[in-house]
């Protein structure tokens, strides 16, 4: 269940597992980072692209971000159980195989 | 939460356009990655990331990405300031200034050139 609060306090008292503090957690301090790398790559883009380092940082924190934002969508909104677990399946699976294609990719460049 | 207000609009927007840019980003990832699938795979979709289509959505998620991140920085302000609930609404107004101050320059530039690419 997504942690609804508005402060860290309130969060620690309300996570139900130290996991779901740690991703609440993980969604700002990420969400800081991918404000100053997204900006960068939308405004300066391309000439970035060199930077191994650089792109998968943000690929890694970008799709880790997403996902879990998705995560905390459907808890609220699908009730149905199984589809749930097979919509969360589908994204958890397609971000396996690109956050390990786009390492691969940047490996072979 | 915030009953009907301000802040619920922009909680609102902020979970469907998060949706949107992961939608994206797979989109994007395998844009970007598609050789590692074969050069048949690379080579039949390479085309539909040139259609006016594809290239409204990137817009469109650059907006939503803009918008998304204003927006985040609004909600760590909530969440890590002992003022910024108190001025959440104010600040959500900020948001959509700041948005459409980013925004517009870039629809202006890009979209033009994305119309010209008609129905294809």
């Amino acid at each position: 269940m997504a942690i609804k609060t508005r402060n860290f306090d309130e969060a620690r008292r309300q996570a139900s597992t130290n996991w779901e503090l740690m991703w609440w957690v993980f969604m700002r301090v990420s969400g800081l980072l991918l404000v100053l790398l997204l900006w960068l790559h939308i405004y300066v883009g391309p000439s970035l692209i060199s930077i191994k380092a650089y792109d998968f940082t943000l690929l890694a924190l970008a799709l880790l971000h997403g996902t879990n934002g998705v995560r905390y969508v459907l808890d609220d909104y699908v009730h149905n159980g199984s589809l749930r677990v097979i919509l969360k399946s589908v994204i958890y699976l397609s971000v396996a195989v690109l956050l390990a294609a786009g390492a691969l990719m940047l490996a072979k460049l | 939460m915030y009953r009907g207000g301000e802040g619920q609009w922009a909680y609102y927007l902020h979970r469907f356009l998060g949706v949107l840019i992961l939608l994206y980003l797979l989109l994007h990832a395998t844009e970007l990655t598609a050789p590692l699938f074969g050069s048949g795979f690379a080579a039949s979709v390479s085309g539909w990331f040139r259609t006016a289509s594809y290239q409204l959505l990137r817009l469109l998620a650059i907006g939503a990405i803009i918008y998304h991140g204003l927006n985040g920085i609004r909600i760590m302000l909530m969440d890590f300031t002992s003022w910024g609930t108190r001025i959440q609404k104010y600040a959500w107004y900020v948001v959509i200034v700041l948005f459409l101050l980013m925004y517009i320059p870039i629809v202006n530039d890009q979209l033009p050139a994305i119309l010209n690419l008609g129905g294809r």
